[in-house]
């Protein structure tokens, strides 16, 4: 992996999950698709298409199947749980669809616990989640749960945890989608600024067509080829 | 932010459950760390006071134990006498460093009265190893005198003071009636954490003044009055036995034959004689039974001992069902957080991550629990203390030791135990499916 990596390069990516009646079920066909450092992209697709299986493989969440999923250099295809696990750690910055903010946690909290698992020490991992926290406008509310939080807040919150640790590259799932349009344009302003100053790359799976209109370059997720992955 | 810390989080985000847990697990510690103190200070005390002599001489109606417990304990009743004969042997022989008689059977207000001599209180010694007789508020008695000692906790349970005087009852366990003798109380002894705090203490030769002993003392002038005369021959004998049958022994020729003595405490002039000086008197005198009070001690602790280990065992299951509720509780939220786990995962913990952090919130509930337990035991313990010590003569270990750290340790294994299955399963938690928003 060097700096000059592409954030993504895919090849023939294809994935599938058991059917109920046995067999598997095609949910994901990619033949080509890839992403500069420091680029945005976003993805659409029919709803069930595929767009979030796409981002749990680019996460590492899901094991590659079949095909080729380099990230920042990095081939996952082969990749162990633990070794994906660290590798998301370091290199892929996730934002929720849900947000999925902890709610036992303060927004402090929330954001530096994402350091925890790259091995940073408490104290930095504070500082730094305060630092990523300031930059989403939220320092004074650095101590709020939560519930304790407008919706708009918790994205924001969101932002900040999905780039505190500098990643190569941030996954944003349906990012507007629990947001009114005047909210989800400041949102999508925010998140395009932070990600471009930490130089990340930027994936975006959305069917909203106003996130869509704003993208520099859109990738449509087709339905995959034939319903047999061969692994 | 730590493992340790987001465990600690998890644990504050359910707190009732969190609390209720706490609280099973406390009063599992607190009932186990009090037994576990109250057992071992109650055989320490047992041990320290059966080591002031080195032998008793008790009579052989009763058992070895019914004369330790009358004699060192103050609780019953002397079960017979000894003859003056043994008595006068005793002092003459040369092993024999200190003959502490025992003229027991009377009481008032329920505390048992001693009549012994002045040795007592240079033989025994209280828990702080200094002997009965030091510190004691005022004077001890003069033999032969109307004169009263009385044990701090006596003291404290009768309102007798110094210059208090008082009728003795004639019996401990069942009283028959008032005795007309008047005894002035000259001194208080200090607490010395020993049975003596609850005893009564006169002049056993004064003993058999006592309206209803006159067999006795006048046994006891004849006696001497025989010795005056150099002919070795008593020339009358009284009885005082534990009972105080006295109306029908004064008619009971045989009663010549016994002094009421119903122990002697023996201190040799080595403890090494101690077998073979007690082997000789069971081999030579059939009218006394010579018994080791430490050895009648450990026996009955022994005994009393299988009781108390099912008490302990009992506060360890109340600690083992904490422990379960930690595992179920745990073991149920885990299908509740699957979110949290997915979401956790998700930003980059491994799963030996989600693993330490679960097992982390068993082993904090327990600890809290735990130290919180502690403290409650030695809160109780030290509320029970000036009790313990009055009435039973026990020094309550009240200060935190290694005990406390042996619990905790065994806890925070109980807490590691009840962690592991809900950590398996929190390990077994699919982060992909519990990601989508539809399993909120």
């Amino acid at each position: 992996m060097t700096s000059a990596s592409p954030a993504l390069r895919i090849r023939d990516l294809r994935h599938a999950f058991p059917s109920p009646e046995g067999g598997a079920l095609a949910v994901l066909d990619v033949p080509e698709l890839d992403l500069a450092a420091g680029e945005r992209l976003v993805v659409r697709g029919a709803s069930g298409g595929g767009k979030t299986t796409l981002l749990h493989l680019v996460a590492g969440i899901l094991p590659v199947q079949h095909g080729t999923l380099e990230v920042a250099g990095t081939s996952l295809a082969g990749l162990g749980e633990a070794a994906r696990d660290r590798f998301r750690a370091r290199h892929v910055g996730y934002l929720f669809q849900a947000f999925h903010l902890l709610p036992q946690l303060t927004a402090l909290e929330n954001v530096a616990v994402a350091l925890a698992f790259q091995g940073v020490r408490p104290a930095a991992a504070r500082q730094a989640a305060a630092q990523s926290l300031e930059r989403v406008g939220l320092a004074d509310r650095r101590r709020h749960r939560p519930h304790q939080l407008s919706v708009g807040q918790q994205q924001r919150v969101a932002i900040a945890r999905a780039l505190v640790g500098h990643p190569s590259l941030v996954l944003a799932d349906e990012p507007t989608s629990s947001l009114d349009p005047e909210r989800a344009t400041e949102a999508l302003e925010l998140l395009e600024a932070f990600a471009a100053e930490r130089g990340a790359a930027l994936l975006t799976v959305t069917h909203d067509p106003a996130v869509v209109a704003r993208a520099p370059r859109v990738y449509t997720l087709e339905p995959p080829r034939t319903a047999e992955v061969a692994r | 932010m730590s493992l340790l810390a987001l465990a600690w989080r998890s644990v504050r985000g359910r707190p009732l459950a969190s609390a209720l847990t706490i609280v099973a697990v406390a009063l599992g510690a607190a009932l186990v760390i009090s037994l576990l103190s109250l057992r071992a200070s109650t055989r320490r005390s047992f041990l320290e006071a059966a080591r002031g002599y080195d032998a008793i001489l008790g009579p052989t109606e009763g058992s070895p134990l019914d004369t330790v417990l009358s004699t060192l304990f103050h609780v019953g009743e002397s079960k017979g006498t000894i003859p003056f004969s043994t008595w006068e042997a005793v002092q003459k022989d040369p092993r024999v460093a200190l003959a502490v008689p025992y003229a027991l059977g009377d009481s008032f207000r329920g505390r048992h009265i001693v009549g012994t001599s002045a040795d007592l209180f240079r033989a025994l010694s209280g828990a702080d190893g200094k002997p009965l007789g030091e510190g004691i508020v005022g004077a001890l008695f003069e033999e032969g005198s109307y004169e009263a000692v009385v044990g701090s906790a006596a003291a404290a349970s009768t309102g007798l003071r110094r210059g208090s005087q008082f009728r003795a009852a004639h019996g401990v366990e069942v009283v028959t009636h008032e005795h007309e003798e008047l005894w002035t109380v000259v001194g208080i002894m200090r607490p010395t954490g020993t049975p003596a705090d609850r005893a009564i203490f006169i002049p056993w030769k004064t003993f058999y003044s006592i309206g209803g002993h006159e067999e006795g003392a006048e046994a006891l002038r004849a006696r001497r009055a025989a010795q005056a005369g150099a002919d070795g021959e008593p020339e009358g004998d009284g009885d005082h036995d534990g009972e105080h049958d006295h109306e029908h022994e004064a008619d009971d020729p045989s009663a010549e034959q016994t002094l009421g003595m119903s122990a002697i405490g023996i201190r040799l002039v080595s403890p090494g004689l101690r077998i073979a000086y007690i082997a000789e008197l069971r081999q030579d005198r059939d009218d006394v039974d010579p018994v080791q009070p430490l050895e009648v001690i450990h026996d009955l602790l022994q005994v009393v001992g299988s009781v108390d280990q099912v008490f302990e065992l009992l506060a360890w299951a109340v600690v083992i069902v904490s422990g379960l509720g930690i595992l179920v509780g745990l073991y149920n939220t885990i299908h509740g957080r699957r979110r949290e786990i997915a979401i956790l995962r998700a930003l980059g913990a491994r799963a030996r991550h989600v693993f330490v952090v679960i097992v982390l919130e068993a082993l904090l509930l327990v600890l809290a629990g735990g130290i919180l337990g502690l403290v409650l035991g030695h809160f109780a313990l030290a509320a029970a203390a000036p009790e313990l010590l009055r009435e039973y003569a026990i020094r309550a270990d009240i200060a935190p030791g290694l005990r406390d750290v042996a619990v905790l340790g065994a806890l925070l294994g109980l807490g590691l135990l009840a962690g592991l299955l809900p950590a398996l399963r929190g390990l077994r938690t699919p982060v992909a499916r519990n990601l989508q928003p539809q399993d909120a």
